[in-house]
């Protein structure tokens, strides 16, 4: 895949703009009271519509097989105004092409076209979970056990999930349909932030799957690598996110007085809001430049570092978007104390922020050996 | 969903230990270190047994129902006496949390539940504001209908209301009341105030049964012209507006308080600046804002120790349990690391709450509403019946016995000594409540998806703390603050506001 065409990054930008002002922003902190309230499924269906969830997807399978860098793009301006449906976006994509790589022709055909696909988007590569085991039997296998915090399983037709193979310290990717009998979800869980990308537990009591399900028969060791060419998306998610923050404080600053002036005329806002500025204008060229490096299929550790960068740098300067705000930041209104929490829940995408800092490292000592 | 907060690895906590200069302080006044140290035990077990089951409970109600009001968590804070926590002893009230014991116990109750602290402080800051008016007649009042009502269904508790839409910080600062765009305005009518205009963000406010509110009489020399009064549910003229929905802080509301030509009686005026004429009394209401913010910003330096804690004990009980790549995580470097950071956060806010404690003892020496009482006259028996009494009470709440207190009081504190309550206490809120937050992204970073689900906890805090470096002054605010009373002083000619 090389990089995008300047013309097709800008329709995209331009669908991507539209779609965020007519289906997201007006409702974004409605839809935000999930589990309390409906899913966003009328934001979903209208992101199909539009081919925003297939983006990635070869036009053989419905998509316009576009590349990291227009869907990192598209990503950054949902974000603005829901990170929800942007992540939806990000775990469906995923799953999608974990199903494309590894995946046979029929069941690609059957769960391409799902509704949506759950994806562990929470943990981190290097370190799978093994809570779910998975024993050959007959041309199958049987899958037992528990799986923690699964992105999107509430709301998705199967799930891309880890297992164990028995015998094995191997870690596999099984798809499993959700409606198989032995499998049950937890209620849906109230999390921190991006409530609107619904999260569940999973727990699996030996349902039997055809072999044909087993995805990837070592995850533990692909799965690092596949990772790279969405790093690139998930900081756009955070730089989005900072972006929709800083633009809503500068706003706010202009119309607010204290002190008897306008509050930006304020140094200490100015700082606050230079805090904000920095990640999101910096952080766009950033993820721009990770996108076209996976595009062109250069080295991996721009991606790496880069996320690490976008993402905990978002999350620490949303805190001063409220800040610019002061009370008003602090109460849902504004939509600042909800990207503060997204901000969060984002920087623990591909696991927790020092766990991928220390992977870091793990993965350059590797490759210079 | 059930979740017992967890308790294993606070048994670690020794008094000694984490608080190094009371065990000194012990060896000067025993007497008092002891009554904290009591107090500080009772105060656990009361948060253990009672408060813990509901902690997590509460917050999940209100994610159900963002119009639930936490009733059942004022009822057990009622029940346990913990309303009068800061009314002593001889007035009828608990007094276990006077002084010294306010900060300590406050960082226990953070440690356990942010937003307990803040469904508390609303009606802490009332009581705060009316010690500073020292207006003893309505102190009793409040101390009585606490009493008669911590048993009911809704019991009784107060709010204090300084906060308008239009003027936020610039309420909280004498400086820069001449700049405020107020909103609000009392007016003298025969027989007491009428008060027209809107607050916002008042905690506790749909709970509260009176709420102690501030607004000057002449919005163009407000300072000069303060009032606070004491306005009851019910008072034709007053309505609660909306209640916000916030991010954390759920247990306790943040209300929106609305006068419509509200008629307020003299008896409960708490403070005026007419009723006290005299040239002398010209500074009476820096004096009731640098005491009420001295004591509550020192505590809300508490409250974000403890709430500091509170994020530090969830991860290390999670680092007890939680692997990554085969190996529980208080086992690997990089996570005693980490933990150890969060807990030199947790001890550097305590040594700023304290000192600021402490400051405030000696700035305050002579007002023991503020500072504590030594044990024998909280508890004594003696002044107890004497504060029951109706001639007692008719001479104390006289107008001329408020006076001789504001004058006494007024004498007592010195310019120095006011200013280094102030910096101390801007400074215990902003190193406290940094260091809450900082503790709480560095619980999420840590603990992943742990740190995001509700049912652990971590999450909960992470929202709750946000607060505490907004409002009592934005931390901006409290840094300007704290350069105005410890550095302009003595600079001439440099202006800060
Ligand atoms: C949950 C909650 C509970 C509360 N409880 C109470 C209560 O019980 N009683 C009560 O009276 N109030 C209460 N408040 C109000 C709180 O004290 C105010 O929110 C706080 O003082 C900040 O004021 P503001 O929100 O109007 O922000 P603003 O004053 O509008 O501030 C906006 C931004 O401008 C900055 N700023 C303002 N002035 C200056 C300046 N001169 N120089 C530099 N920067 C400046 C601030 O730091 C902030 O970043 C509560 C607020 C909340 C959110």
């Amino acid at each position: 895949m090389g990089s995008a065409d300047q013309a097709s990054l800008a329709a995209f930008r331009e669908t991507a703009q539209r779609f965020a002002q007519k289906e997201l922003k007006t409702r974004a902190i409605d839809f935000d009271r999930y589990p309390y309230a409906e899913f966003n499924a009328g934001a979903v269906q209208a992101a199909r519509e539009v081919g925003l969830l297939q983006v990635l997807l070869p036009e053989a399978r419905g998509g316009t097989g576009q590349g990291i860098e227009v869907f990192s793009e598209i990503l950054f301006f949902l974000a603005q105004a829901d990170a929800s449906i942007a992540a939806i976006l990000l775990i469906n994509a995923l799953a999608q092409s974990a199903l494309l790589k590894w995946g046979k022709p029929s069941l690609q055909e059957k769960y391409l076209s799902a509704k949506l696909l759950a994806f562990p988007v929470y943990d981190s590569p290097a370190n799978l979970p093994r809570g779910v085991e998975a024993e050959k039997k007959g041309g199958g296998y049987v899958l037992k056990g528990k799986l923690e915090y699964l992105a999107l399983a509430p709301v998705a037709e199967a799930a891309v999930i880890p297992a164990v193979l028995k015998g094995t310290e191997k870690v596999a990717f099984f798809l499993v349909d959700l409606t198989t009998p032995g499998i049950s979800l937890s209620a849906p869980i109230l999390s921190l932030g991006l409530r609107g990308a619904p999260v569940a537990d999973l727990e699996i009591g030996g349902s039997e799957v055809s072999a044909d399900y087993l995805l990837c028969p070592d995850a533990g060791s692909e799965y690092p690598g596949f990772t790279m060419r969405f790093r690139p998306a998930a900081a756009a998610l955070a730089v989005g996110v900072a972006a929709g923050s800083y633009e809503t404080a500068k706003a706010y600053a202009q119309e607010r007085y204290q002190a008897g002036k306008i509050i930006i005329e304020h140094e200490l806002i100015r700082l606050l809001l230079s805090n904000v500025a920095v990640i999101a204008e910096s952080g766009r060229a950033l993820f721009g430049a990770m996108a076209r490096a996976v595009d062109e299929g250069r080295e991996e550790l721009l991606a790496e570092t880069g996320l690490i960068l976008s993402t905990e740098l978002a999350s620490r300067a949303v805190s001063d978007g409220v800040q610019v705000l002061g009370g008003y930041g602090y109460i849902e209104d504004y939509g600042q104390e909800k990207r503060m929490r997204d901000a969060k829940q984002i920087e623990s995408f591909f696991g927790p922020a020092p766990v991928k800092r220390l992977e870091l490292l793990e993965g350059i000592l590797r490759r210079e050996k | 969903m059930t979740y017992k907060l967890n308790f294993d690895q606070d048994e670690r906590f020794d008094f000694d230990g984490n608080f190094p200069s009371l065990a000194v302080l012990a060896k000067y006044k025993p007497a008092m270190v002891k009554r904290v140290r009591k107090s500080w035990e009772d105060e656990r077990n009361f948060l253990r047994e009672h408060l813990s089951p509901l902690v997590l409970s509460e917050d999940l109600k209100h994610a159900q129902n963002p119009d639930h009001i936490s009733w059942e968590m004022l009822r057990v804070a009622g029940r346990h006496g913990r309303l009068s926590q800061y009314i002593p002893g001889f007035m009828g009230g608990l007094g276990n949390s006077l002084g010294l014991s306010m900060m300590v116990n406050l960082e226990e109750q953070a440690a356990l539940d942010c937003a307990f602290c803040g469904m508390m402080g609303g009606h802490g800051l009332g009581l705060a504001a009316v010690f500073m008016t020292f207006n003893m007649r309505i102190l009793q009042r409040v101390a009585d209908q606490i009493a008669a009502h911590q048993n009911d269904e809704k019991p009784y508790v107060i709010d204090c209301a300084i906060t308008e839409p239009t003027a936020g910080t610039d309420v909280e600062e004498v400086e820069l009341y001449p700049k405020a765009r107020l909103m609000c305005q009392a007016k003298r009518v025969s027989g007491g105030a009428v008060l027209n205009g809107r607050k916002v963000f008042i905690s506790t406010g749909h709970m509260a049964t009176d709420h102690v509110v501030i607004m000057p009489f002449d919005q163009r020399d407000a300072v000069n012209t303060m009032g606070c009064f004491l306005v009851s549910n019910g008072t034709p003229g007053f309505s609660l507006g909306r209640m916000e929905r916030k991010m954390g802080q759920k247990a306790g509301s943040a209300s929106e308080l609305i006068f419509e030509d509200c008629l307020v009686p003299e008896e409960s005026i708490l403070l005026a600046q007419d009723q006290f004429p005299e040239e002398k009394f010209q500074e009476q209401f820096r004096m009731l804002l640098h005491g009420v913010l001295g004591i509550t910003r020192t505590a809300v330096g508490a409250w974000s120790t403890g709430t500091a804690r509170g994020a530090f004990d969830r991860a290390l009980y999670l680092a007890k349990r939680i692997k990554h790549k085969g190996r529980t995580l208080i086992h690997q470097q990089w996570a005693q690391a980490l933990l150890t950071n969060m807990h030199i956060n947790v001890m550097m806010a305590r040594g700023a709450y304290l000192e600021s404690q402490f400051a405030l003892m000696r700035g305050f020496e002579k007002i023991p509403l503020v500072t504590g009482f030594p044990p024998w006259i909280s508890d004594s028996s003696i002044l107890a019946w004497l504060f029951r009494q109706n001639w007692y009470r008719k001479f104390l709440h006289s107008r001329w016995m408020h006076r001789q207190i504001l004058d006494y009081a007024r004498s007592s504190i010195s310019e120095d000594q006011d200013a280094r309550v102030q910096f101390m206490s801007s400074l215990a809120k902003v190193v406290g409540s940094d260091m809450a937050m900082e503790n709480c992204q560095l619980a999420t970073e840590f603990l992943g998806q742990a740190g995001l689900r509700h049912d652990q906890g971590v999450e909960k805090i992470f929202r709750d703390a946000k607060l505490l470096q907004i409002f009592e002054g934005t931390n901006q605010l409290n840094r300007l603050n704290i350069f105005t009373h410890y550095l302009a002083r003595h600079l001439s000619g440099v202006e800060v506001f």
